[in-house]
């Protein structure tokens, strides 16, 4: 596989990039008699990516007459015009494909003289299209000082990392790739759950497209995006093999995925279909366009063995196995105003197949409604979902619940307002062993528009839990729970500022009447005085209090973000810095911690090479944390001298 | 001596009698019960209060083990699954972090019962006693469970979902989202964190729903003034998890992020009804080189016309009209300013304008 990538590049570099005409200049038969000579000429192909453009008049035009247009844009005033005509040059890359340049203006006695020429571009001799680009950056970094010695920061660390996106395209078939090279060596090891020390891909994608008319492919290898039904699978970033096959109204997919995230290809390039951790599965759909309906089968099958991934933690651990089915319509009943969404899905699911118990199955159905009128938008969804209900791609989802939700929303010149209400129960069995719950969350978000500079606006959460049938033993729970919020914000070109204030009451009405309520300030300022400085400060208070023992607990936190060329394009200087102290009225908490994470910086780019950007920087990295009720303090300040270099080309 | 002696029988009686009782009342947890959810892992925190013996020198309480059992069966023995997070504590009081996983409950609820309990047992000192503590867990739908994480799962939301990505020194907007799984309802509270700095406080409600999706702040940024790999966490404060907090990288590219700035369009006024000839007219400048003016048709924004230009005004051709501006309906237009690398350097807002009938000439 390396070898093939290796080739694939070499043939990219060696695609030659200069202006190389398949044709010589001609009579432009095809255009009017106005024009002599052109190049390219009319329905000539040219091998170039901004090819010259030379014309040839019979007779000059009138004065302030000429216009040139090339493809629905002006470039009258671009052209350079000489005695006979005019020249252009290009000033961006043309796109592979035809093209059109119109040429209208007036003789002497004012009649119309127009011509059109009519001629199509490669960008390289084997290939329509062909391009690579890539950009890197590498850093040395030494340390100068650390006060912690945890074992993980390096005294002496190199990395380099970098994206290389490249294409070639003939006609309807393409071929691209996206790759992130990255090359890491320091005298510590490095973090786990990423790449290993050496050179490296951190991720890449492979990927080769049809676009027929009637049939169109797609072929997708390495960390690929996998997206079917809500039900299904929606958003899995896993590597893979992803297939998408489309031919008139029908369509197909496939896709085989490891089930917890690869980093690197060190380890594996996960094309390997691994038994205890890969999720397949594919679909089938075809569109109806006549009633502007879309119906698609989906099935997936799975076993997951992580039980941590990057990114995603969950408590279970062990072997989970299931699969899942879905049928799902969609329909623009009228269009844009009414569309019609149906998912039904049936699943089997095992948490853990190494215990006592098997698979369990259950279905789960939605309906959705939703639409826009004029400046009204709506969606109104109905959704049953099993008990036992899990697909293996979306685990820890929704479950036993049943429900109506509503969202609509108004957009007036001066204001705006959305609306969410729903109401949904658990236990949809009835199990009589466990009590049913009754959830109403309402929510209402008002903004006015009127004035640009001052936006404000202010919302209200309104949400209501109970329980009944409650079994032997359990006592009621209901919850009644109000949030308050409204903000208000001044903005002006080179400065703004913004306040937001949240008070939420949680009422306990049960036996215990545990109520708690809570206040939230944040103020925002930010200061761009100059472009080469900016400054942002952010106070925020948090008071939340006990209402059954009074205790209130207040964090006040402030960020502070400053971005600074004290001398433009040379010397650069940014800090940022974050205090906060936690504080509780019984004493139980008392903590302050401050952070500053800061950088200078002097730029080389003058001194070096056009392509190359290098920089030379201190950086530093303070905490402090005093915990008064443990009566501990601890300092650490580590610095660092650093080394960087960018580079990037593109052909 | 006789009478001290009888005196030290009554002490050492008195003493063991209760060392008994207190056995006997042994330990207390807080809270005392639980509600677990149906089909889901739940954890919660537990506090333990470790009594002392009267009169016995302890100088240690030691738990290596917690039990889930169903009530009622405990003598014999009938036992759903076991906690092995050793606990050890010199005061009197412990807390734990409790995970109640889903075979648990699963295992419960399938033999006929609603509630169990988790027994944790000490040994107290060396004195060969001990004392155990007793959680009572009811099942209960997710939406009345107590308030505790399921799964916490972190991606960039502009960079399709990713969790890495790679962005320019000085990029804006970057953002962290965060789609946290939960049961039950509470106070979530937490803060986001890049490099051990804190970017944001997050304290809110979250009612009955199961899902609420977080986003870092656009003031301030992520930080990208600074080259290289930062980490991204979101740490969770209450409720208290089980599990280990995930974390993403961003690598910020030495590449400086282009600064586009503001281009204001001059005129025509926004909404004018203008004859073909009048001219577009924006602000200059200061690196531009060139300019390209865009005219997109009002109703399905698409570019109809363009132009490239190296001065700070445009009128349409004449000879463009009737191929490119069908009379009588709306238009926007709007400005772009490249410097001498065809690099973007200024951009403009759209502002709207509607052609009059061309003058015959």
């Amino acid at each position: 596989m390396k070898i093939r990538w290796l080739v694939l590049c070499a043939v990219l570099f060696l695609i030659p990039p200069g202006n190389v005409f398949a044709q010589q200049e001609m009579p432009p038969e095809a255009a009017a008699a106005w024009v002599v000579s052109a190049s390219p000429g009319p329905n000539a192909e040219v091998i170039a990516k901004k090819p010259p453009i030379r014309v040839v008049l019979a007779a000059a035009p009138a004065p302030q007459t000429l216009v040139v247009v090339l493809d629905g844009t002006d470039i009258t005033q671009m052209v350079k015009q000489t005695e006979t005509g005019f020249t252009y040059q290009p000033v961006f890359v043309l796109p592979p494909g035809s093209h059109e340049l119109s040429i209208s203006g007036a003789d002497a006695a004012g009649n119309p003289l127009q011509a059109s020429i009519p001629f199509k571009i490669r960008h390289t001799a084997s290939f329509e299209e062909a391009t690579i680009n890539a950009d890197f950056t590498g850093l040395y970094t030494s340390t100068l000082r650390k006060d912690a010695h945890d074992g993980t920061t390096p005294y002496n660390a190199v990395t380099v990392e970098g994206t290389v996106q490249g294409k070639v395209r003939e006609g309807a078939n393409e071929l691209s790739f996206e790759g992130s090279p990255v090359y890491v060596e320091q005298d510590k090891p490095l973090q786990t759950g990423s790449v290993v020390k050496g050179l490296d891909l951190r991720s890449f994608v492979l990927r080769g497209e049809h676009r027929g008319e009637t049939l169109q492919g797609k072929a997708e290898f390495g960390d690929v995006n996998v997206n079917e039904t809500p039900f299904t699978v929606q958003g899995l970033l896993r590597r893979g093999l992803k297939l998408n096959l489309g031919y008139g109204n029908g369509a197909l997919s496939f896709f085989s995925v490891r089930a917890p995230s690869i980093y690197g290809v060190r380890d594996t390039w996960g094309l390997r279909y691994e038994d205890d951790s890969q999720i397949t599965g594919g679909s089938v759909g075809f569109s109806l366009p006549g009633i502007r309906t879309d119906i698609r089968a989906t099935f997936l099958t799975g076993e997951d063995d992580s039980n941590l991934t990057y990114g995603i933690s969950g408590i279970e651990t062990g072997l989970r196995t299931g699969d899942v089915a879905s049928f799902r319509v969609t329909s623009q009943i009228i269009p844009t105003i009414l569309v019609s969404d149906f998912e039904a899905a049936y699943s089997r699911y095992d948490f853990d197949d190494a215990d006592e118990f098997d698979e369990v199955s259950d279905t789960a159905w939605r309906v959705d409604f939703s639409g826009t009128v004029k400046q009204y938008t709506y969606d109104l969804k109905y959704e049953y979902v099993g008990r036992d209900f899990e697909s293996i791609a979306i685990q820890g989802g929704t479950k036993d619940r049943e429900g109506i939700y509503f969202m609509g929303n108004a957009m007036f010149p001066n204001h705006s307002l959305s609306v969410l209400a729903s109401a949904f129960r658990d236990n949809v069995d009835n199990l009589s062993l466990m009590p049913k719950t009754i959830n109403i969350p309402l929510s209402l978000d008002y903004n006015y528009t009127r004035f640009a500079e001052i936006p404000m606006g202010v919302a209200v959460q309104h949400s209501i839990l109970k329980t009944t049938d409650e079994p032997s033993g359990f006592a009621s729970i209901e919850t009644i729970s109000d949030t308050v919020t409204g903000k208000i914000a001044y903005i002006q070109p080179k400065w703004n500022t913004g306040f937001t204030a949240a008070y939420s009451y949680i009422d306990d009405r049960t036996e215990f009447d545990l109520d708690t309520s809570s206040t939230n300030y944040t103020l925002t300022f930010s200061l761009t005085p100059v472009e080469e400085w900016s400054i942002s400060i952010v106070p925020n208070l948090v008071q939340q209090k006990n209402e059954d023992t009074g205790v209130r607990t207040d964090t006040y936190t402030t960020t502070v973000d400053l971005r600074s060329q004290p001398v433009k394009d040379l010397i650069y200087w940014d800090l940022g810095g974050s205090y906060s102290v936690s504080d509780a009225t019984d004493d139980s908490v008392d903590m302050e911690t401050t952070t500053v994470n800061t950088r200078l910086a002097c730029s080389l780019k003058r001194f070096s090479p056009p392509q190359l950007n290098p920089t030379i920087a201190l950086r530093g990295s303070y905490q402090k944390t005093k915990d008064k009720v443990a009566d501990t303090e601890a300092d650490d300040l580590t610095v660092f001298l650093v080394f960087e270099l960018q580079t990037k080309f593109g052909l | 001596m006789k009478g001290q002696k009888k005196l030290a029988q009554i002490f050492i009686s008195f003493m063991t009698l209760l060392w008994i009782a207190t056995s006997a009342f042994g330990a207390t947890a807080t809270p005392s019960t639980v509600n677990a959810a149906y089909g889901q892992s739940t954890s919660v925190v537990i506090h333990y209060m470790l009594p002392s013996p009267v009169g016995v020198p302890t100088s240690s309480f030691t738990s290596t083990e917690g039990e889930f059992l169903i009530p009622g069966t405990v003598a014999a023995g009938l036992s759903l699954g076991h906690v092995y997070t050793p606990l050890t504590t010199t005061t009197s009081q412990v807390s734990e972090i409790l995970a109640i996983p889903q075979a648990v409950v699963e295992r419960a609820f399938r033999a006929g019962y609603n509630s169990f309990i988790f027994q944790r047992s000490f040994a107290i000192g060396t004195t060969g006693g001990t004392t155990s503590a007793i959680v009572n867990i009811r099942i209960v739908p997710g939406s009345v469970a107590a308030f505790s994480l399921r799964r916490i799962e972190l991606y960039f939301n502009n960079h399709q979902k990713k969790n890495e990505v790679m962005v320019t020194r000085n990029f804006k907007g970057l953002k962290a989202s965060a789609d946290i799984y939960y049961n039950g309802s509470g106070f979530l509270n937490g803060y986001w964190e890049v490099d051990g700095l804190i970017i944001e406080r997050v304290h809110r409600f979250v009612p009955t729903g199961d899902k609420i999706t977080l986003a870092t702040p656009s003031i301030p940024d992520l930080p990208t003034f600074d080259p290289g790999y930062h980490i991204v966490k979101f740490i969770v404060t209450n409720p208290e998890t089980s599990f280990e907090v995930p974390e993403m990288v961003y690598w910020v590219k030495g590449t400086e992020e282009p600064v586009i700035h503001d281009l204001a369009l001059i005129k025509p006024v926004d909404g004018m009804d203008i004859p073909y000839d009048a001219p577009f007219e924006w602000e200059s400048m200061q690196k531009a080189s060139l300019y390209l003016i865009s005219f997109v048709k009002a109703d399905d924004k698409t570019v109809c016309f363009s132009a490239l230009t190296r001065d700070t005004s445009y009128r349409i051709p004449r000879s463009v009209l009737d191929d490119y501006f069908p009379l009588g309906k709306k238009y926007l237009w709007s400005v772009k300013g490249y410097d001498t690398e065809n690099n973007i350097i200024a951009g403009s807002g759209f502002k709207s304008f509607y052609l009059k009938e061309a003058a015959k000439p």
